[in-house]
């Protein structure tokens, strides 16, 4: 069993209004003081279920493969906020870097507001063991 | 730790149906599978002599922990080819995603 006080992490979330189904480009500073980016996590309430992360990149490098469908990280509020996050991708070294997101949805209809959140912690062996218990 | 990687993306073209073959270096084991949801997918592995799936149908699930929707199973990444079929009818875009270690 994990100890909480080794658990150090936040949840940092990155947001954007969704005006169109061209694609959307977000862009944010990742906080400094955690080192590693270890889960992702979106809430099924606006976006489609057809929409597309084209790009998700952190240095320039993939953390999740080009054109991956949202719906694989979507869920809904009756899943539990811990296990909402999907983190099936080696954790990645980050130090108050850029990520880059390049977003669409194909089968938008009106503005929406997309929140991503991603989880940030120091002790990644440590995490991935509450995020798929 | 996990390496995500895609080993299929397009739209099946045989009646929705199509084959694809895949082998990766520099990974020990395969550790799942999943694929976009209302597709079914067989995968083959050990040269094709092993079938893990086969018309395993992926469905579409958000009340579902994003962490669980995949089919869990262990296999040497490195014993040959990997053989897959991918079936839709939804007309849409399909990819196919293996977890390696």
């Amino acid at each position: 069993m994990t100890e909480l006080s080794k658990t150090d992490f936040i949840i940092q979330c990155i947001e954007k209004e969704i005006s169109s189904d061209k694609v959307h480009e977000l862009k944010e500073e990742l906080d400094k003081d955690y080192r590693y980016l270890a889960g992702i996590a979106v809430s099924d309430v606006n976006a489609g279920e057809n929409s597309v992360l084209e790009q998700f990149k952190i240095k320039g490098r993939d953390v999740l493969p080009e054109g991956f469908e949202l719906a694989h990280i979507m869920c809904s509020g009756s899943v539990s906020p811990n296990k909402r996050f999907f983190s099936w991708f080696r954790p990645v070294a980050v130090s108050g870097d850029e990520i880059l997101i390049r977003f669409r949805d194909p089968d938008w209809a009106q503005n929406y507001n997309l929140q991503i959140q991603v989880l940030l912690t120091n002790n990644p062996d440590e995490i991935v063991n509450v995020l798929f218990a | 730790m996990f390496c995500l990687l895609k080993i299929y993306g397009g739209i099946p073209e045989n009646q929705g149906s199509e084959a694809f073959c895949f082998t990766k270096k520099g990974f020990k084991r395969v550790l799942g599978a999943f694929c976009s949801g209302g597709a079914d997918l067989s995968l083959v592995f050990d040269n094709g002599n092993k079938v893990v799936l086969h018309g395993f149908e992926f469905v579409k699930n958000s009340d579902c922990p994003p962490n669980k929707r995949l089919f869990i199973f262990q296999e040497p990444a490195e014993a040959g080819l990997i053989y897959g079929v991918v079936s839709s009818q939804t007309g849409k875009g399909v990819s196919v995603y293996l977890i390696l270690e």
